[in-house]
């Protein structure tokens, strides 16, 4: 995904906290756009910042998942991808939007989500060829909004509601229970607990 | 007497304590661009590729294929 290059910089930079938000989300993007390369699986085995300090269910699910990332290969976790998201005729999950909330592919909520990014001016690189109601693009998308103040809280809170609050928890849930997930099992524990911070956090006065 | 907190203070105070601990925003941050980068490397265009429109994926060529079935 790309911002519109007609729109201006964000003025203000966003709070550590913000910041912390988009990471999580864009965190989940990448791990769900497709399987970690070695890069990646190295930087999420040596994640050992979470496991002192402050704690949160979040960040120990943080550190569940640095945890399942050590004993993961990245031939494992392509073959774990494959079978979850792709398989032979289809995979054991569908991560798409249009899936949960209509039990179609690319029916009405691909429609409107798609309106919508072009009103607040996001569009989807040409290299990259999955719709935008997959789960990585919105986490990216969403990750994108809080990083570049592309949307104030209210208008963020309708976005969340509409395009995600509304079914990205039942997946995240189905990857945490799927039969072929091991460390997407982990990834599913992360995604389903930051969705209930996500929603306690859009539910405080604006 | 205790100052009334601001909605938005609230708001930052609930993320502190969930979300951002300690240097761990950092952190994060480093492991998204580089895993971003290793999405964007395998997304690169195919030519063959007709970019105008619709493209199928893997998981909408899968979908299709056990709906045939």
């Amino acid at each position: 995904m790309a911002a519109d290059p007609r729109r201006p910089p964000a003025e203000d930079p966003i709070s550590i906290e913000e910041q912390s938000r988009a990471d999580v989300y864009r965190l989940l993007g990448a791990l769900l756009a497709a399987a970690p390369g070695e890069e990646v699986l190295s930087l999420v085995q040596g994640m050992h910042g979470y496991t002192g300090g402050a704690s949160s269910p979040l960040i120990e699910a943080v550190g569940d998942l640095k945890r399942a990332a050590e004993t993961a290969s990245v031939e494992s976790l392509g073959a774990e991808y494959y079978r979850l998201f792709i398989g032979l005729g289809r995979g054991e999950l569908v991560p798409y939007a249009s899936w949960y909330l209509t039990g179609y592919l690319m029916e009405t909520p691909l429609a409107a989500l798609r309106q919508e990014l072009q009103r607040i001016g996001i569009e989807r690189q040409a290299a990259i060829s999955e719709p935008e109601d997959h789960v990585a693009a919105l986490c990216e998308v969403m990750g994108m909004i809080i990083c570049e103040n592309v949307l104030q809280f209210d208008e963020q809170k309708t976005f969340f509601e509409t395009y995600i609050g509304s079914w990205m928890g039942r997946f995240f849930a189905d990857l945490r229970q799927a039969d072929a997930a091991v460390f997407y099992s982990a990834v599913g524990a992360l995604g389903e607990r930051f969705m209930g911070v996500e929603t306690t956090y859009f539910a405080m006065p604006a | 007497m205790k100052a009334k907190q601001l909605p938005g203070e609230a708001r930052r105070d609930f993320l502190k304590g969930v979300v951002a601990a300690g240097g761990s925003a950092v952190l994060l941050t480093s492991i998204t661009q580089v895993a971003q980068a290793e999405h964007w490397d395998a997304g690169t265009p195919d030519s063959s590729v007709d970019s105008r429109g619709y493209q199928e994926t893997p998981h909408v060529r899968a979908y299709y294929a056990s709906a045939r079935s």
